[in-house]
């Protein structure tokens, strides 16, 4: 049998490539005896690799060569446009790689094939992304599983007509299904009352901040222990299908917020509580590819003393930044992103553009959520009639006060339990943490909220 | 003149530095079962040959009855391959010259019956030994217990075929030896899959490592 060998050389093989970028390189043949080839077959398209069962997708074939090779060396120069998306990435369960593949179709002989990987940075809207082949298998299932719960469901009223027992299990099963809802659903639900959870973006892209708004309106005082905003990614792939089907989880990254700490919130009063959390710059694209997926979700919890806690949990999409490349071992998984600016250097921004609201608006919304250390004078207590009250505590202090140097002014929300350190401090300096929530353009006031406990700062 | 070019160095790939594209333990899509496949199809070949011949692929879950069938099909191109899944109604069994049948001990009694009545060569993976009804139809019958079939040489034989097929081709590859193929028996047995969900956590251990020796066990 003759022997066919292919090869596959890059022009520039360690290259990076953004999406429409060309790939040029060469296919090399070599035979040693004569061959009838039907079609040599380049193709450029991406796959996945990992745990997940293979997601796959080629949108670029193109026949190179069809008929006779003489013995000897045949070579054959490409120039291919990559797809931007989905880009090339690098997890524990789950990979993406994008690969040039040549084929040589032989009749009556196996056919000689090979690939050379290519790494492409992401480029391009991820929602118009050639979608991968479709997996037959999964739409068969589908059906199968569709036609089960009918014929189940019409088996089932049957059997509840002339087996009582049948009804007693299934009747049982409902119940505990019920009880699980009523305990961890509905009952932390109606000790919270009027439960608002908002994201400002459904989609963002890697080192932007994720903004929003908790806000609960309790029927009685509830007392809380805490609020908290956890941001995770997570790499979910399925593999196998029916009886060997099998999901494997991992936790890219991780980060929780305090938003809020013990507190009282007063009946009927709405509280609300604005949350912030930096992505990475380096963080990975929500990846949606059959059963290869990474999630980005943000929980938001609610640890209410002696009572199931409440939870709520909402999907994000995460695009890369233009041209960044996607490196997961690099994304600080489980790290806060700590503030990179001091209180000072804010105050300083904010008191040079505090003519221009536009620019003032830009530099509070780059510090919005952060914590940081900070020194004021105490100028006095406000009443909450005349002030906007969004950031402020239930049954807390609305503190006026002002930085040194610049003479930025300030509005301090306190917590009940610290009303002591404001009260009759006119004049005196006040020192410690709070987390910047807003700014008053009316009174041209940066608004700062003080954690309940002074020490407290936990990721 | 062309230029020449350079060769890749493949540093931007987790495990670039072991010569490996990929993990090798991970998912793979039905061609590359098939040709991670060890198994040895000559005598199967020569029991399907007779129109009432019967294969039965014996062992549990992750053993490798579906590699076995695979590895099988590729032999036959006018073959036809049906799984048949653990919930909902059966699909339909389709003809095929040999017809392989994934999961038959779901296939209901009415349906064997009608399968079994058309004739032709089977192969079949199950659970449950199948002989019996078999029988009754007139099948020569053939039962392999792919379970049984482990040895430590086998078990080298399939995880070092799996490494191969990840090589990227510019060096040598981590290799499982035959002492290291026995602890791997002694301790995950003869599930193969369990095998290879092990070796695909420790080899991620190495990913973006780029000095050292790569161990694959303890």
């Amino acid at each position: 049998m003759a022997k066919c060998d292919l090869t596959i050389e890059l022009e520039d093989p360690d290259r990076a490539y953004h999406g429409g970028d060309r790939v040029r390189g060469t296919i090399i043949v070599r035979t040693d005896k004569k061959v009838h080839c039907s079609n040599l077959e380049l193709t450029l398209g991406w796959e996945t690799h990992g745990r997940g069962n293979i997601a796959r997708a080629t949108p670029i074939q193109q026949s190179v060569y069809r008929g006779e090779w003489q013995p000897g060396e045949h070579r054959y120069a490409f120039d291919l446009e990559t797809t931007g998306w989905p880009p090339t990435y690098h997890g524990h369960y789950l990979n993406v790689d994008h690969y040039v593949r040549v084929r040589a179709k032989i009749p009556w002989a196996f056919d000689p094939k090979t690939e050379i990987p290519i790494r492409v940075i992401p480029t391009g809207d991820p929602n118009a992304i050639p979608p991968p082949e479709p997996n037959q298998m999964s739409n068969v299932i589908g059906f199968l599983v569709a036609a089960l719960l009918v014929g189940t469901l019409i088996g089932f009223s049957v059997a509840f007509v002339f087996n009582p027992f049948v009804l007693a299990i299934f009747g049982g099963l409902a119940l505990v299904g019920s009880g699980y809802w009523f305990c961890f659903k509905w009952l932390p639900k109606w000790k919270l009352g009027q439960v608002n959870f908002h994201v400002d973006q459904q989609q963002l892209a890697a080192g932007e901040a994720l903004t929003g708004n908790l806000s609960i309106q309790p029927r009685g005082n509830l007392a809380i222990n805490q609020i908290s905003m956890t941001l995770s990614a997570q790499e979910k792939c399925v593999s196998g299908s029916g009886s060997n089907r099998r999901t494997h989880r991992h936790i890219l990254f991780e980060i929780t917020e305090m938003i809020a700490t013990t507190s009282t919130v007063a009946a009927g009063k709405p509280a609300a509580y604005p949350f912030h959390l930096q992505l990475p710059d380096n963080a990975a694209p929500t990846l949606m590819l059959n059963d290869n997926q990474l999630i980005w979700s943000l929980q938001a919890t609610v640890d209410i003393p002696r009572w199931p806690d409440w939870k709520e949990k909402k999907t994000v999409t995460v695009v890369p930044r233009q041209n960044h490349e996607v490196d997961p071992a690099k994304s600080g998984a489980a790290e806060t992103v700590a503030p990179q600016i001091s209180f000072t250097e804010t105050a300083k921004l904010i008191w040079t553009v505090r003519d221009d609201p536009d620019q003032v608006k830009r530099v509070v919304s780059a510090v919005i959520g952060l914590q940081m250390e900070f020194q004021c004078v105490i100028l006095r207590r406000r009443l909450a009639d005349d002030l906007p009250t969004e950031h402020a505590y239930p049954d807390g202090t609305i503190v006026q006060a002002r930085f040194s140097h610049p003479e930025l002014p300030l509005t301090l929300y306190a917590p009940s339990e610290r009303t002591e350190e404001f009260h009759e401090q006119a004049g005196e300096t006040w020192q410690g943490r709070g987390t910047v929530v807003g700014f008053d353009y009316e009174s041209q006031s940066l608004q700062i909220r003080i954690p309940a406990e002074a020490s407290d700062r936990r990721p | 003149m062309t230029t020449p070019h350079a060769s890749p160095t493949y540093a931007w790939l987790p495990f670039g530095h072991w010569h490996l594209h990929r993990n090798p333990f991970g998912e793979l899509t039905r061609e590359q079962r098939t040709v991670a496949a060890v198994v040895e199809t000559a005598s199967l070949q020569a029991v399907l040959a007779e129109p009432q011949g019967a294969i039965q692929f014996i062992g549990h879950c992750g053993h490798g009855k579906t590699t076995h069938m695979l590895a099988l099909l590729a032999c036959y191109p006018q073959a036809t391959y049906v799984y048949l899944p653990p919930d909902g109604p059966c699909p339909p069994i389709p003809t095929g010259t040999p017809l392989f049948i994934d999961e038959a001990q779901r296939l209901p009694w009415r349906r064997r019956r009608e399968v079994l009545r058309r004739g032709g060569p089977l192969v079949l993976g199950t659970h449950r030994d199948l002989t019996s009804s078999l029988k009754r139809a007139n099948y020569r019958v053939h039962t392999v217990n792919v379970s049984a079939k482990l040895s430590a040489h086998r078990l080298c034989e399939i995880l070092n075929r799996r490494i191969a097929l990840a090589s990227l081709g510019t060096g040598t590859t981590p290799h499982v030896d035959l002492p290291m193929a026995q602890r791997l028996i002694d301790r995950f047995g003869h599930n193969v899959r369990a095998i290879e969900d092990f070796l695909y956590e420790r080899i991620q251990q190495y990913s973006g490592v780029t000095c050292g020796e790569m161990r694959l066990d303890d």
